[in-house]
């Protein structure tokens, strides 16, 4: 396939305070680490270009304050996002209880069109800190009630696995956007019957 | 009596090195000398004696010599403590530098080579000396290093000077020490030619730092002191150490006393004195370039060629030269302009204390004020004027203080399992931890160990008691911060408390998105009155105000700009008050319209989230300058509230649709 023309992906990042969402972007995009990050206020923006199956992309990565509160600001940074990326930090528990309530805001602020089939990625980050809360398996069978969220245990430290979490971001997000151009093009209304209901059947099992 | 011996060796051992320049003098030569190199003697007067002791040294000597006590010591007895005093502490407020005697050394020395006088100081208490014991001949001979180790050194509170300590304690001479720069070389200055009995000791800075190291068995300096003390030797190099308190970039020599109780700390401000260091003239060698005769194995050269290269070489030189004439004139340049700016700072620093200070209400709007104010406030003053500026209508008092921070406390100590009511607080508290160490991580004194990281916390988490309904936000952390840096704990908190209240963080602290879309609005119509261009660029590439203006506001720049830039804008938003936020936030854009007019909204919004390190105040405030908040004769509070009041109107008609639906 030749390349087509530029593509834009709009990529957010989610997740408590202090989990290490500016450290992951900066590890992608700049190959750096260091411990002497401010906290995000508002948010922070960086851009990567990277090819994805023969296509060059644009990826804006959106990172935002880690605050609860801040999450009524979202409106703004919300919007129009191709991809959430969700991050808690595996040694604090409290990071990963608190999951489930940016996933629902995510998608209250955004409300994108199809909720249920929106592309999101779950990072466990700081691996390499010892003791370790949250299990690989956890982590798992959360994303599985999700609808089969992507999982990739990552260290914004040590660069471990960030290169592939966000390749796997960007394949998502862009499988969203080509999934929404066929589905307003082609047939509309029968992929979105058949979608909607795979999810709620999924989202009724955990609840 | 041990101590006799160990000077005597000392003397010995530090005669001997070629650079010592140990000079004894009587009253005729030493005037001589005093005449000769006036900007190199430091002369130590002993009036009542009516001899002089002179201590004599080219520039980096140390001299450290004990007065003949046994045959003067009566009269020495007498010498007034006054002298002391006058020659050494010229302002109340430096008396802190005198606790101990390197530093007491180092002022003198900071008063820039001119003569000084310094006399012996004497405590009758210190003169009693046995004079049998000065009969005792040498019996061993110790190095120079065992010697001092075997000194006792005592501090005296009330002569502010280090004593030796005998265990029999009857024999206490006095040290006086002059000293100027911690060089390898040193002079004494024997007084009289008795010294063989009471004896005179000298030695390096670096030296007489590590007595105060293992004298701990008798002396009262606490390590703190010490600290210090090392602190000073190292920087007494600059030898400009009296000019970096005036340094505009010094942001914080309010401090200093409290400061030096963490050498780390002083790390952190030592940077400014970096641009102090005196401009070295270099001479362009020509020596290596010198054209030697052609090597008689080479064939020679023909004429045109041997002009040319002798045409390319003269090139050379005069290039060289133009250069080497730049870079001075270049440094003389900076160098006025430094000695201009620290003028100005003096000058506005004398104007604040004596004239604005004590009579604030009426001066604060005096012109001149107000021009001073505009140009930065000298550090000096600044913790104090912007106490005044934000004074205190809350009324919050010390014990109020007190009390939140002790129910602070408690719920810290409560643990997270316990808090049934608080379950705000609490994660209050936990978002407080972590922001702590991620507050100006570059200083490192926010961080865990450092010395302000306890103070950042208490104030944080007091406030979130004081205001359970705003609790902590983030970015509280750096409006903390600037304060912290700049006043006591408790003023800190005043200030906090009271900067908080006002309306625009208030608004943005309990995230009140009615009345931020109101200041962002309001915002939109100035920035497209200032700059319109660069509103349209905005307005098309959807880059909107609360992408960048969010984080501006929340923490006064103080995360966006470098500290000392921040702090000047602090000092005319305390001024002007809130709509000097907005109009700050307009002066970047026109500093930067040029370049944000080629920037699409990606690279706009990474531009104004991540300022440049290098951000020049005076650039910026020039560009304030250029940029207002007011449209027309409307002020920019009124613009404000004419925004808010049709975003509460258009609420009013889009709900009153909505019933209706409803009721069906």
């Amino acid at each position: 396939m030749a390349s087509r023309k530029k593509t834009l992906l709009k990529v957010i990042i989610l997740g408590d305070s202090s989990v290490g969402k500016t450290s992951l972007m900066n590890q992608y995009v700049n190959r750096k680490f260091t411990n002497q990050y401010k906290a995000t206020i508002g948010a922070d923006f960086l851009t990567k270009e990277l090819t994805v199956d023969d296509r060059t992309v644009t990826m804006q990565i959106w990172d935002t304050a880690g605050q609860e509160r801040f999450q009524s600001l979202g409106v703004a940074f919300y919007r129009g996002a191709d991809c959430c990326v969700l991050v808690f930090d595996v040694t604090a528990p409290n990071t990963f209880k608190s999951l489930d309530s940016w996933r629902d805001e995510f998608l209250i602020q955004a409300s994108p069109r199809e909720p249920e089939n929106f592309p999101f990625v779950l990072l466990g980050n700081k691996v390499d800190l010892e003791p370790r809360a949250i299990s690989s398996k956890r982590a798992q069978q959360w994303c599985q009630s999700k609808n089969n969220i992507p999982y990739f245990e990552t260290s914004a430290k040590e660069g471990l696995n960030v290169e592939q979490a966000f390749m796997a971001i960007a394949k998502n997000a862009l499988a969203q956007q080509n999934s929404t151009v066929d589905l307003y093009n082609e047939f509309p209304d029968q992929i979105k019957l058949t979608n909607t209901q795979k999810p709620s059947g999924g989202s009724g099992c955990c609840q | 009596m041990k101590s006799f011996e160990t000077e005597r060796e000392a003397e010995q051992i530090i005669e001997s090195p070629a650079q010592v320049q140990d000079l004894l003098i009587d009253k005729n030569q030493s005037e001589k000398l005093l005449l000769a190199k006036p900007n190199n003697i430091y002369s130590s007067e002993n009036s009542t004696q009516g001899y002089e002791h002179q201590h004599v040294s080219t520039h980096d000597v140390l001299s450290v010599s004990l007065p003949d006590c046994a045959d003067q010591s009566k009269d020495i007895c007498k010498t007034p403590k006054k002298l002391n005093e006058h020659t050494l502490s010229s302002s109340a407020s430096t008396e802190a530098w005198f606790k101990t005697w390197p530093e007491r050394c180092d002022k003198i020395k900071i008063n820039d080579g001119s003569p000084t006088k310094a006399s012996p100081n004497k405590s009758a208490k210190d003169c009693i000396l046995n004079p049998t014991q000065n009969d005792s001949p040498p019996r061993t001979k110790f190095t120079l290093n065992e010697a001092l180790q075997n000194i006792s050194l005592a501090y005296s509170p009330v002569t502010k000077q280090l004593h030796l300590v005998e265990k029999t304690d009857c024999v206490k001479p006095e040290l006086e020490s002059t000293l100027s720069s911690p060089d390898n070389s040193c002079s004494i200055k024997k007084c009289g030619h008795k010294r063989t009995e009471a004896g005179s000791f000298s030695s390096t800075v670096s030296t007489l730092s590590a007595i105060s190291e293992p004298s701990t068995s008798g002396s009262l300096l606490s390590s703190d002191d010490r600290s210090v003390s090392s602190f000073d030797i190292s920087t007494t190099k600059t030898r400009k150490r009296s000019l970096t308190n005036f340094l505009s970039k010094h942001v914080f020599s309010w401090k200093s006393p409290d400061v030096t109780t963490s050498s780390t700390v002083w790390k952190i401000f030592g940077k400014s004195s970096n641009y102090t260091s005196s401009p070295v003239h270099h001479v362009a060698s020509s020596s290596a370039l010198i054209q030697l005769e052609r090597p008689s194995t080479l064939p020679a050269k023909t004429q045109e060629e041997e002009q040319r290269h002798r045409d390319e070489y003269k090139a050379i030189l005069l290039a060289a030269k133009r250069k080497e004439a730049q870079t001075n004139a270049a440094k003389q340049k900076q160098q006025k302009l430094q000695l201009k700016l620290e003028e100005q700072q003096a000058a506005s620093t004398k104007h604040f204390t004596q004239h604005v200070l004590p009579y604030w209400e009426v001066m604060r709007t005096n012109k001149k004020t107000l021009d001073l104010w505009w140009q930065g406030l000298p550090s000096s003053v600044r913790g104090r004027v912007w106490k005044l500026a934000i004074g205190n209508r809350l009324m919050v008092t010390e014990q109020l203080y007190e009390t939140c921070l002790v129910r602070a406390r408690n719920t810290l100590n409560e643990g997270s399992g316990g808090a049934g009511g608080g379950g705000d607080p609490e994660t209050s508290m936990d978002a407080i931890r972590l922001d702590i160490s991620r507050t100006f991580p570059h200083l490192g004194i926010f961080q865990q160990g450092g010395p302000y990281s306890h103070t950042l916390h208490s104030l944080l988490a007091a406030y979130v008691f004081y205001r359970p309904d705003v609790g902590y936000v983030q970015g509280m952390s750096y409006i903390a911060a600037i304060l912290i840096l700049n006043m006591d704990q408790f003023d800190a908190f005043v200030c906090f408390a009271n900067l908080l209240s006002q309306p625009l963080h208030l608004s943005a602290f309990t995230l009140n998105q009615k009345h931020m879309q109101a200041y962002y609005d309001a915002y939109n119509q100035v920035f497209s009155y200032n700059l319109p261009k660069l509103y349209s660029h905005f307005e098309r590439s959807g880059l909107t105000p609360d992408l960048y203006l969010l984080d501006w506001i929340y923490t006064i720049f103080a995360k966006a700009m470098p500290l000392d830039v921040a702090c000047r804008v602090w000092d005319v938003f305390l001024r002007d008050g809130y709509e000097f936020v907005f109009r700050t936030a307009l002066g970047i854009l026109h500093l930067n319209q040029e370049s944000l007019m080629r920037m699409d909204f990606l690279h706009g919004a990474q531009f104004l989230t991540r300022l440049p390190d290098d951000l020049s105040s005076e650039q910026l405030f020039r560009s304030i300058q250029a940029v207002t908040t007011t449209v027309g004769k409307h002020t920019f509070p009124h613009i404000v509230d004419r925004c808010l009041f049709s975003l509460l109107q258009e609420d009013s008609t889009s709900t009153s649709p909505t019933p209706p639906p409803d009721d069906s």
